[in-house]
Parts: structure tokens; C-alpha cells; sequence
């Protein structure tokens, strides 16, 4: 497994040597590489097909000009990622936010409560919404961690480097996200949060 | 009690798979005996799963896009972007070529010639262009210069005149005897003075194209030349000689008439 880990990551370098020198059957080899990993992080965020496949082609774009600060050694799919993950979060902040309430005109709150009152008719998919407007009301670090562990299902560890902190504030992080989701879908729970 | 919430609170670590083997197993143990923890195990797992359940919905959603069409869209759209942006970094490119270090002394070679070509034109192309004096706390334009220096022409050539005039009416006007007596000690060395002032005299009147005044201080002239040669040897007729010159020439005459007009500003 290290070896194959290895390989690929002499083959990652090989191709960045060859983007710097401006090839472009490199880049779109390099892109099918990573696309399918950059846009399960942007979907992640924004769960709209459009939206994430915009910032796959941002991050890529990003990437390209940024390709000459890659120095030999780096981890190349943690600096990617972290790309993605900024955009993701800046474009979140200047297009998301309130727009999620304001697409079904209810709160999250008034979606719960109505749950709780017809808890027998729940469906898989309704659980699924509560959720994930659940995870979008989490402050944005914890949310971070919290889609790329479940969502991206990444390591502790590579969460870890992406986000440039230590494995402790990951993990605690990740707690806090868990019982913040566990108050606000208590009643839908059918008990106190 | 106080186990329960220890044990609630490594609940989501149990889950995840983070607990060390020992912890995890007394959390196992505890939850097989309490009714309460085990419901709050099942409302997480319940969370974490239905997380996890989402990440099956991106599969569904990533088996509709055409992967294998994406990057060729990508690399096309990114290097379309840097191919727009290009004009700007090969201006770039280009002025930092043209600036290298090792062309900057004829770079300063040629600023240098063009200024010191400038300020050249500027002295021979626009005479007095630089005339005002170093340290001169006020600046006249050329045209007020050149006034100023017509007036004070005019103002010597007045007093040449006057002083011109007195002197040849003293001489004429005087009995011959009196008139070499006279002679010895002041007309001779008036004539002389005013002899070396007509000299400066002259330039003033050529440059400001004083035509008739320069004809009739030439005639004084000759008449001071007369003067200024007298000795006291003169006898009287040489001395009336001189006084018919006067009159033949109607000097005293010219001598008013030319400053009324210089007064006037006609000449």
C-alpha cells in the first residue's frame, strides 16, 4: 500500500514538474486524477451539482496558477484540497448562508417542531434534509470537519493537514459539531436535546 | 451518574472509531447495562449514519457527470483564463527584457543627452530664456527688459545732449579771449569726457535703431574732436573757426530739436 502511495505521488510530481512548464495534456491528466476527490468536498458544501462543479473548475484554475509555490515533497492532495476548501468557504459565505431557509421559507427550528408533531411519517429523505441544514447551521470550522469526515470520508489525520491543525483540535472539533447536530435534532429525536 | 456522562461523552469517538481498545470496551460493557446511554448511543448512531447516508447521495449524484469529458472542459476553460491574461505578462515580460540592469547606463546615457539637449535649445533657440540672474528674488520678461534698457538709452542720450549743448554754448557764447582762457582748464577735458561717453553712446543708438539722433551726435562728435584738441597755442581765429562750425551746422539748433523728439519718443 505505501508503495502504491509512493508511485503515485512520484507520478503526481512528475506531472506538477510539466504543468510549470506550462503542458496542458499534464494538467488534464492531473485532473482526472483529482477531479472526482475535489468535487465530493465541494458537493459536500453545497449539495448543488452546478455550484460544486464550478469550484472543481475554480480549484483547478487556482491550482494552475499557483502550481510554481508546489515545491518536491509537499502533499499534493492536502494543498489541493485546502484550495478547494477555501473557495468553497468564501463562495459559501457570499452566496450561501441564509439562502437554504429562504429556499423553503421555513426555519430550521419550525422544521423540527413540525417534524416532532408527525414523527410517525418521517421518511429517510426528510431526516437526510434536517440534517444537512442541521450541519449548515454549525460554526464553519466544525461544519468543515464534520463534511469531510462523513461527507468526504477523510482520516482524522488527513483532515488534519488540509485544515493545517493538530489531530486534537480535529478530533475535538468533530465532538462539538456531534453534540451541536444532537441539540438541534433532538426533537426530531423524539427527546430532549 | 457521573459514568453516564463520561460514557455519553466518548460516545461519538466510540462510533467513529477513535476510542483506544480499552476505552472502547468499557463503553461497550456500559451501554450493555444502561437502558439511558444506549438510547443516547442509538440517537448519534442514528446522526452519524444519516451523515454517512449523504455521502451515498453524492455517488448518485457523481454517477450523472461525464467524467471523462470534465477535464478536457477544465483544461480547456483554464488555459483559455491564462491565455486571456497572457497579453499582460508578455507586456511584462517585454518591459522587463528592455529595463535589464546591464542596459541601464545607456538608458541614463540617453536621459542625460536629451536633457542636456533640451536645456541647449532652450539657451540658444529663446535668448534670454535663462537671463534671470542666479539669486535674483524676482523674474521680468525679456519685452520689460528690453523697455527699460530703451528708456535709460533714451535718458544718456538726453544728457549727452544737454550736457553736449551747455558745453558748446559756453564756447560760443564767450568774447575769444575769455574763450582761451576758458579753454584751459574745462573744455578740452568736458569734450574728452563726453568724447569716451558718445563711445558707449554708440552701441545704445545701434541697438535701438536711433537713426537721426546717431547722425547728430556724430556731428558733436567731430565738433568735440575739434574740442578736445584745443591747446593753449589756440589762436583766435582757430577758435572762431571753430564757433562758424557751430553755426554752419546749426548744431544748437539740431541739438533742441533732437531732444524734444527723443522726449517725444520719435527717433
Amino acid at each position: 500500500m505505501e508503495r502504491i502511495k509512493e508511485h503515485l505521488h512520484d507520478d503526481t510530481w512528475s506531472l506538477v514538474q510539466k504543468i510549470k512548464q506550462g503542458d496542458r495534456e499534464a494538467f488534464m491528466t492531473l485532473t482526472r486524477m483529482y477531479q472526482k476527490k475535489v468535487f465530493v468536498l465541494t458537493y459536500s458544501f453545497f449539495r448543488n451539482k452546478e455550484d460544486a462543479l464550478d469550484l472543481v473548475q475554480e480549484t483547478f484554475l487556482r491550482l494552475y496558477q499557483k502550481i510554481n509555490t508546489f515545491e518536491k515533497g509537499g502533499n499534493f492532495e492536502g494543498w489541493m484540497l485546502q484550495i478547494a476548501k477555501n473557495l468553497c468557504i468564501d463562495y459559501y459565505r457570499k452566496n450561501y448562508g441564509k439562502r437554504r431557509e429562504l429556499e423553503s421559507g421555513k426555519t430550521v427550528e419550525e422544521l423540527n417542531i413540525a417534524d416532532a408533531r408527525a414523527e410517525e411519517t418521517h421518511s429517510a429523505s426528510d431526516f437526510k434534509e434536517i440534517l444537512t441544514r442541521c450541519v449548515d447551521k454549525l460554526a464553519e470550522r466544525q461544519r468543515t470537519i464534520f463534511i469531510m469526515r462523513h461527507y468526504n470520508q477523510m482520516k482524522n489525520e488527513e483532515i488534519a493537514q488540509v485544515l493545517n491543525i493538530s489531530l486534537g483540535t480535529v478530533k475535538s472539533l468533530h465532538f462539538k459539531a456531534i453534540q451541536n447536530l444532537r441539540a438541534l435534532i433532538g426533537p426530531y429525536l423524539g427527546c430532549e436535546g | 451518574m457521573s459514568d453516564c456522562r463520561n460514557i455519553q461523552n466518548d460516545l461519538a469517538a466510540y462510533l467513529s472509531g477513535d476510542l483506544s481498545g480499552d476505552s472502547a470496551l468499557s463503553v461497550k460493557e456500559h451501554l450493555a447495562m444502561c437502558p439511558k446511554c444506549k438510547n443516547e448511543f442509538e440517537n448519534i448512531k442514528k446522526i452519524l449514519d444519516g451523515a454517512d447516508s449523504l455521502h451515498d447521495d453524492i455517488r448518485k449524484v457523481m454517477a450523472t457527470i461525464d467524467w471523462d469529458a470534465l477535464p478536457g472542459r477544465i483544461t480547456q476553460a483554464v488555459f483559455d483564463k491564462e491565455k486571456a491574461a497572457r497579453p499582460e505578462t508578455k507586456a511584462r515580460t517585454f518591459w522587463k527584457a528592455v529595463f535589464q540592469p546591464r542596459w541601464r547606463p545607456v538608458y541614463a546615457g540617453v536621459a542625460a543627452g536629451l536633457v542636456l539637449g533640451v536645456i541647449l535649445t532652450l539657451v540658444f533657440l529663446k535668448p534670454g530664456a535663462l537671463r534671470t540672474p542666479p539669486g535674483a528674488k524676482y523674474y521680468a520678461s525679456n519685452e520689460f527688459i528690453d523697455r527699460v534698457e530703451f528708456q535709460m538709452a533714451k535718458r544718456e542720450t538726453l544728457d549727452y545732449l544737454e550736457r553736449s549743448e551747455y558745453l558748446i554754448l559756453d564756447f560760443i557764447q564767450s568774447p575769444p579771449g575769455k574763450a582761451q582762457l576758458l579753454q584751459k582748464d574745462q573744455p578740452a577735458q568736458k569734450a574728452k569726457d563726453l568724447l569716451s561717453k558718445k563711445r558707449y553712446l554708440n552701441q545704445q543708438l545701434d541697438r535701438f535703431q536711433m537713426a537721426k539722433a546717431k547722425e547728430i551726435c556724430n556731428q558733436i562728435e567731430f565738433l568735440f574732436l575739434e574740442l578736445s584738441q584745443i591747446s593753449e597755442e589756440l589762436t583766435a581765429d582757430e577758435i572762431e573757426k571753430i564757433q562758424k562750425l557751430v553755426d554752419q551746422k546749426q548744431l544748437l539748433l539740431k541739438i533742441k530739436l533732437l531732444k524734444k523728439e527723443i522726449e517725444k519718443s520719435e527717433v
